[in-house]
């Protein structure tokens, strides 16, 4: 028997040194996960870069530029409107949203969820040493360049959208509980700090990539973001100047008639073009589905086409507006044939077709083709979605001069180049009496060009405020929207349509903030 | 390191308080006399081999083969005789020699009625000062396929739900309330003295279970310090020392049904509905006259209830062998578990063996041994929520105008709703192998060293494949993934124990260490692109895009644990308890917790002015307090840590995928335990020889610290952070009552009742104390999405937030120029709760909890001959559940099928009695779902378990060589008495299964998986 009690003995003895160990063996051990300690390399700086650019798309097929955005920016407008059983966009088309929209609270999650990966990144490639490492101080610089040129253009969207915002520089780092209820800020104030980032990245941004870095963003992006503000803030020269800028440096152009024009530039297969000045990038790979795609083809076009679900109906009226000629009209939906077999086509007098039943149906909307679809079920797609267009920077140009100088050469030249790429016929400096003429003619135009690529919010409300001198940033709001599927008398004097209301999961979660600012946001 | 020392130093003196209460023992040398005589048991045979020494001293002899024994001891010695298997005797010697002296020992009783199980040891029950619930086999339900079941209504402030009737789903436990926020409520189990991480599911087999004790207050688990504040449920398994040896058959076989059904609209109104809806939008009508014939007819049309609601079989088959000698004890089983589910395509299979071995090397020394191992396969339904992947919304919802009978099975009819149920493969495969080994040795009387070595083996693998012709696989060819969490778990505790009687006064010492590791590996592949859709999972090597991951972490918990049990006179008895607990998942900063603990009673009956009153036979009051923990959070959470994931991924060249990393959680390095001060306050009587036993306690419960995931501002970049922030207060009342209401030689009737009150409120949340929304979930593709829940200080966990539903907007009424501007008549109309003249996200109230506040439970047993009839009633009070099924059912604006009321009751301007809104609920520009409309009381009684069993009589059975046989039919859940207009009031489902979620987010009933009638023949044979 005597020989089971040694090794118990033995074993108790163990037993009492152990506790000796204390709090050795109590450290955190996770293995699988990357924290600041580990991230010291150039390459861990590149890693953060592409952390940033992947917010755009915000994980899935509908996050930010995926889709939502243009929700908040096309719905709202007066070419495209949505589907009448899309409840939560019916609510941005017909001007009844508030708080709880799950499409403003989900851009807003989506463009601060950028913000944050860039103030970490912006900290993290801070404390990289390159060229320790092999790697040149330029690109250390051009990789900041890149995170502030990102970080810039959320924070256009978000003062786009909300006007004051909060601001927020910091990495979580340095996070105290004071910057977990971050307080709005002026939206002079978060401009400023766009054209500081954007000055920083102008100035170290590449002015063009070898064609398989193609999506990163260049100088004229940072530059055509820079030309946007002042656009917006009514700096005409500066604006001007910017475009001049881009023009002058030649690395970008509109794609000629003879590469397929406008048409083919939007086509599935063109996966880049130096008109495109910054895209968001989807994968055709196979098995990017959810990861790296985007769901613009699907929800462009109806079921009936080709099994789409057609949450971007596009009004008749803007279909008639187009010369037939104009191949910009290739990019909607005339007349096409049915799943079913029925022709579908626009009524006559909207430019389409005609005919009637049983053959022929007559459509109630068109639809954009500028995103197109796979005929599937397939919402995987990997089409271009255009941020900054190298047509854009020419009609920016073209109205800041305008608005400087009223109808002038360069102004209708400018123009003139989009219109004669697309097949339209010139204008004539002699066809415009003045500055509002002209004005009026580039809103038009910059619809008929820039349709459901989400500027078109912007321009309404530029438009008005130019057309008043700022007195009345809604006037053509006012004017153009019709919130045709209800009540076209939706408009409230109370309501500023400019602005959209913070959503309620900040209102909620933000000490600083309660409901009450969303006082003249929201209809009440 | 630095604040180490002073914890030495008391865990030091605790040692050195044991050592030298033993070694007092030994300095006692004074004159000598001599005693000798004979030991027998109560029939008279001798006894040999029985340990012979004084109280408090080595063993100095043992009985002779005859039973005789000599020994030679100071005087006035207490001797004390022992023998496995008898109870202990003690004879107090005088001062001369004695001759001829005659001890009798008595046989050791079950002994399960006198001691309570505790942590690391027992209790006397009359001097136990906690509160818990001790449950024998034949207290728990029968025929129970999980240890949840088996306590459904059998113990009074034990919450067992089952919100899940997926065949081998868990059952949720909660003991007093719910304590957390964001960690795991869930108590801790201790297998056979083994404090599992994992929690038990459906791995023990409930036929393999002796007792189950619920420990409760925080005297009695503080113990378990940090782990210890969600009650902790010991499971002791059954050992065959010193029983006769019995082969038994274990077999029955049932089958299970559908509580309740929808009542749907049928095939023709269906059709006619659609018509008209088309007609409406100036559409062409879908059903012809022709088909609308067949329709009416019966020709063609499908109620898909019938298609997806099966009778499952259950069959559950066990043999078991227990057995053993004074000396060693064995008990072994292999059983199995064939369960189908209600639903079709889902089923669950357990295969299971124990050995519990039991071996007395010698008097002193004790080797124990456990092993069990089983494994689950379960096919499983997707539940979720959402709109797309709920099965029951589909499937409810899909078109009973249609008709599937070309003889295709659904699985391979890519067109029939129920494709998707039938031809998604998901398996989910558990592994549980749990090994203990325990050495205890007493080198000297009383003294008990124990070491305890065991490892906790777990591992799940889930499978999924969906092929290409299931709307969410068709884009991406096939989907398959193989998931696999491998959780590995180590013990080492060793342990000391002394007890020691000084005239009336009776000490217990123990002290003890405990070293526990958790290794967690997880891994997974999915893959995309299969070649074809026949192999699946079985070859993923078949698709063409993979994409995986993996994840490895430990967390190591080291502890330090000292109890002091007195009693006096068996009167006043007294425990105090001191714990450190050491775990790697807390910040930098708070490695180490400590948890003190004292428990007090007083026996009243024993007192000598109650020895008289006979009618009283027992009466105790008991009071304790103590302070416990939780730790239990998910290990890295304190650290911030960049991701590299689908999120981070992006091209640069429209085609080639390249990784980049982002931050995906704010770092804490002062996280730490939640921290549980409970008071219990308790009585225990008994009248008329315990033929009635009352037992109450009161207990007020405050934890703070709470691991809080906080909604912060999502213009921080970060949705939520994690943290020590914010507290919950859980007060309640439980009673028993056991009563023997009939006892004699034919009839015995017992009836045993208890109920628990429980009032739970959120007291802290962080420093702003914001509200906290959780759940947010969208029922269709055409709602908001919003959140059902709310965590609020002031309110109880599972708070149901949404508007007062006020009726209908008339056309004139004239809140649509007020407070519901952007509304039109038809719409739903809430109530402005807050008076600020317009209807908006502010207005929304609690409209109730999820957690029911009250419990009850009734379980009568009547035993006549060979006949039993137990009926266990089990039912719940004070809950609400928000019927998002009715809501999604009665859309006006579906395409899909809807509830046969729907049209009649919805409100047109040619219907204005109708009392449904006329464009439903979902997506209206004011208000929301969640309104007081579909939050619906749960409170519900049941008839639980109802079991008949006939003893076949032995004499029947000795010509065959059976020892006994019963026979016995069982029912269980098989009525229930509620006003729920659901399917059931148990049910509710998670919007997603994290703790947040399955604290507080409870009570919505969406696409749950149904619950089941169950009816079970069977036969128990002892050989």
């Amino acid at each position: 028997m005597n020989y089971y009690v040694k090794p118990t003995l033995y074993v108790f003895l163990l037993c009492s040194f152990l506790p000796i160990s204390c709090e050795n063996g109590l450290q955190e051990e996770s293995y699988s996960v990357f924290d600041e300690t580990t991230l010291t390399k150039p390459e861990n700086g590149l890693q953060g870069v592409r952390g940033v650019y992947a917010a755009l798309r915000d994980n899935g097929g509908n996050g930010y530029y995926a889709g939502y955005l243009h929700q908040l920016t096309e719905y709202p407008s007066d070419i495209v409107t949505t589907k009448p059983d899309s409840r939560q966009g019916i609510q941005l088309d017909q001007l009844t949203y508030d708080a709880s929209n799950s499409i403003i609270n989900d851009v807003w999650a989506s463009i601060f969820r950028l913000i944050s990966r860039a103030n970490e990144s912006e900290y993290l490639i801070g404390k990289i040493d390159y060229t320790g490492n092999g790697e040149s101080e330029e690109v250390k610089m051009q990789h900041l360049a890149e995170v502030r040129f990102l970080r810039a253009l959320a924070y256009y969207d978000a003062t786009s959208l909300w006007g004051d915002v909060p601001l927020n520089l910091k990495s979580s780092a340095d996070f105290t509980e004071a910057d977990e209820n971050p307080p709005l800020v002026a939206q002079a104030t978060v401009e400023e700090q766009i054209v500081i980032d954007l000055q920083y990245a102008q100035e170290h941004l590449p002015l063009s990539y070898p064609a398989e870095l193609n999506g990163r963003a260049t100088k004229a992006a940072a530059q055509g973001l820079l030309a946007r503000l002042y656009m917006r803030r009514g700096e005409w020269q500066k604006a001007a100047d910017k475009c001049g800028e881009i023009i002058t440096a030649g690395e970008y152009d509109l794609r000629a008639p003879g590469e397929g024009g406008v048409v083919a530039l939007f086509d599935n297969m063109n996966r880049s073009d130096n008109e495109f000045i910054f895209v968001m990038k989807s994968s055709s790979e196979p098995g990017s589905y959810g990861i790296l795609s985007n769901s613009f083809g699907i929800q462009s076009v109806p079921w009936d086409y080709n099994r789409g679900w057609g949450n971007f109906p596009i009004h008749r009226e803007f279909y008639a507006k187009f010369n037939p000629q104009d191949q910009r009209r290739q990019l909607l939906l005339g007349t096409y044939k049915a799943l079913y077999g029925q022709i579908i086509t626009l009524p006559k007098e909207f430019g389409g077709e005609g005919g009637s039943l049983p053959d022929t149906v007559q459509a109630q909307f068109t639809f954009g083709l500028k995103y197109p679809h796979v005929n599937n079920y397939n919402y995987a797609g990997y089409n271009n979605v255009s941020i900054i267009r190298y047509s854009d920077i020419l009609l920016m140009r073209a109205e800041a001069l305008n608005e400087l100088n009223g109808p002038n050469d360069e102004s209708i030249s400018l123009i003139d180049d989009v219109r004669e790429r697309s097949n339209v016929s010139a204008i004539q400096l002699s066809d415009f009496s003045s500055k509002e003429t002209l004005r009026d003619f580039i809103f038009d135009e910059r619809g008929l060009e820039l349709f459901m690529e989400g500027r078109r919010r912007d321009d309404l409300i530029r438009w008005g405020r130019s057309a008043t001198n700022g007195a009345d940033p809604l006037l053509k709001f006012k004017e153009k929207v019709k919130p045709l599927l209800r009540d076209q008398n939706t408009y409230s004097d109370a309501v500023n349509y400019a602005l959209y209301p913070y959503p309620i999961q900040e209102i909620q979660a933000n000490t600083s903030l309660d409901i009450s600012i969303n006082q003249g946001r929201v209809r009440q | 390191m630095v604040n180490c020392k002073p914890k030495f130093i008391r865990l030091t003196s605790l040692l050195l308080f044991l050592w030298m209460g033993g070694s007092a023992l030994l300095a006692n040398a004074q004159t000598q006399i001599n005693v000798s005589g004979t030991v027998i048991d109560e029939n008279g045979t001798v006894l040999s081999d029985v340990n012979i020494g004084v109280v408090g001293g080595a063993t100095l002899t043992k009985s002779t083969e005859a039973g005789t024994f000599a020994l030679v001891v100071p005087v006035n010695s207490q001797l004390v005789f022992s023998r496995v298997g008898y109870a202990r005797q003690t004879h107090q010697t005088g001062g001369s020699s004695v001759t001829g002296l005659t001890i009798t020992l008595a046989a050791e009783q079950e002994t399960l009625e006198e001691v309570v199980v505790v942590g690391y040891g027992t209790r006397d029950k009359n001097l136990f000062a906690g509160s818990a619930v001790s449950l024998n086999a034949e207290d728990l339900n029968k025929s129970s396929i999980s240890v949840g079941n088996m306590l459904q209504g059998r113990a009074a402030g034990v919450q067992v739900s089952q919100n899940n009737g997926t065949p081998g789903a868990g059952l949720s436990i909660r003991i007093r309330g719910t304590n957390s926020i964001n960690a795991d409520s869930e108590p801790l189990y201790v297998i056979d003295g083994f404090p599992a991480s994992e929690g038990i599911g459906m791995t023990i087999k409930p036929e393999d279970i002796e007792t189950i004790t619920i420990l409760k207050d925080a005297a009695s688990t503080s113990i378990y310090g940090a782990r210890g504040a969600n009650g902790v449920v010991l499971v002791t398994t059954k050992k065959g020392t010193d029983k006769k040896s019995n082969l038994n058959v274990n077999s029955s076989v049932g089958y299970q049904r559908v509580i309740d059904r929808y009542d749907l609209m049928g095939s023709y109104d269906f059709a006619l509905r659609r018509n008209r809806m088309s007609e409406a939008n100036g559409e062409l009508p879908p059903y012809s006259a022709g088909r609308l014939d067949s329709l009416q007819s019966g020709i063609l049309g499908t109620d898909w209830q019938n298609e997806v609601f099966q009778v499952g079989r259950v069959n559950d088959h066990s043999l078991s062998f227990i057995g053993g000698t004074n000396k060693t004890g064995v008990y072994t089983s292999f059983d199995y578990l064939g369960q189908e589910g209600v639903v079709v395509h889902s089923k669950y299979k357990r295969i299971g063996a124990r050995i519990n071995v039991d071996h007395h090397v010698s008097d002193q020394f004790t080797l124990s041994g456990r092993v069990f191992g089983n494994y689950g396969i379960q096919n499983d339904l997707p539940l979720a929520p959402s709109t797309i992947n709920g099965f029951l919304k589909q499937v409810l919802s899909a078109n009973p105008a249609s008709t599937f009978d070309s003889g295709v099975p659904p699985r391979l009819d890519a067109q029939n709703p129920l494709h998707f149920v039938e031809a998604e493969d998901r398996e989910n495969t558990s592994y549980r192998t749990n090994g203990y080994f325990s050495m205890k040795y007493e080198p000297i009387r009383d003294l008990f060293l124990q070491a305890d070595f065991g490892a906790d083996l777990n591992r799940t693998e889930q499978f999924y494949f969906a092929p290409s012709t299931v709307p969410n696989a068709s884009a991406t060819k096939g989907r398959g993934s193989i998931v696999s969490f491998d959780a590995k778990e180590l013990i080492f505790n060793p342990t000391a124990r002394y007890n020691r009687t000084f005239e009336k006064h009776n000490i217990g010492l123990l002290a003890g260490y405990n070293y526990q590791t958790y290794l967690y590996f997880e891994y997974g592949t999915n893959a995309t692109n299969f070649a074809s859709d026949n192999l699946g999972y079985n070859n993923l090597g078949t698709a063409q895009n993979f994409t995986s991951y993996s994840a490895r972490n430990r967390t190591n918990r080291a502890s330090w644990f000292g109890r002091v049990d007195y009693d006096y006179d068996a009167r006043y008895s007294l425990t105090a308890t001191y714990r450190i607990d050491g775990s790697s998942v807390f910040g930098k900063s708070n490695k180490l917790g400590y948890f003190p603990s004292v428990a007090a009673a007083w026996n009243v009956k024993n007192e000598s002015f109650a020895e008289d009153v006979t009618w009283l036979s027992q009466a105790k009051l008991r009071a304790s307090y103590g302070l416990t923990g939780n730790d239990r959070i998910s290990p890295g959470i304190s650290l911030a840590t960049y991701a590299s994931n689908n999120s981070t991924k992006y091209t640069e060249d429209g085609l080639t995928t390249v990784n980049g990393i982002a931050v995906t959680r704010l770092s804490n390095q002062n996280l730490k335990w939640e921290s549980t001060k409970a008071l219990d306050i308790g009585v225990d009587i008994g009248f008329v020889n315990d033929r009635i036993v009352l037992i109450a306690d009161y207990y007020d419960k405050y934890t703070d610290n709470l691991l809080l995931d906080r909604n912060i501002a999502p213009s921080t970049g970060f949705l939520f952070r994690t943290g020590n922030a914010g507290a919950v207060s859980n007060k309640g009342w439980e009673f028993a009552l056991q009563t023997v209401n009939v006892r004699n030689d034919h009839l015995e009737w017992n009836t045993s009742i208890n109920y628990s009150r429980n009032r739970n409120r959120v007291r802290e949340l962080g420093s702003n104390n914001a509200d906290i929304y959780v759940g947010s979930v969208k029922p269709d593709g055409a709602a908001n999405f919003e959140d059902p829940f709310i965590i609020r200080v002031g309110e109880s966990i599972g708070s149901i937030n949404g508007y007062l539903y006020d009726g209908i907007l008339l056309p004139d009424d004239p809140a649509l120029t007020t407070t519901h501007p952007n509304a039109q008549a038809g719409d739903p109309k809430y109530v402005d709760a807050n008076g600020d003249g317009i209807l908006n996200t502010e207005d929304r109230v609690v409209l109730g909890t999820g957690v029911p506040t009250s419990f009850f439970g009734m379980t009568n047993s009547l035993g006549y001959k060979g006949f039993n009839l137990t009926v266990v009633l089990q039912g719940q009070a004070g809950g609400k559940l928000v019927n998002v099924q009715s809501l999604d059912m009665m859309d006006p604006l579906s395409t899909g099928n809807v509830l046969a009321s729907t049209e009649a009751e919805t409100w047109t301007p040619d219907n204005p009695n109708g009392t449904l809104p006329q464009r439903g609920f979902y997506g209206t520009s004011h208000g929301g779902w969640v309104n007081s409309r579909f939050v619906e009381s749960s409170d519900y009684l049941r008839v639980k378990n109802v079991t008949l069993a006939y003893q076949v009589p032995s004499s029947l059975l000795s010509k065959i060589r059976v020892a006994q046989l019963q026979l016995y039919v069982n029912a269980q859940n098989l009525h229930t008495w509620t006003s729920y207009t659901g399917l059931d009031p148990e049910i509710g489902n998670l919007v997603s299964n994290d703790q947040q979620n399955r604290n507080v987010g409870r009570g919505l009933d969406f696409n749950a998986y149904p619950l089941a009638k169950m009816y079970i023949f069977g036969l128990r044979l002892t050989f």
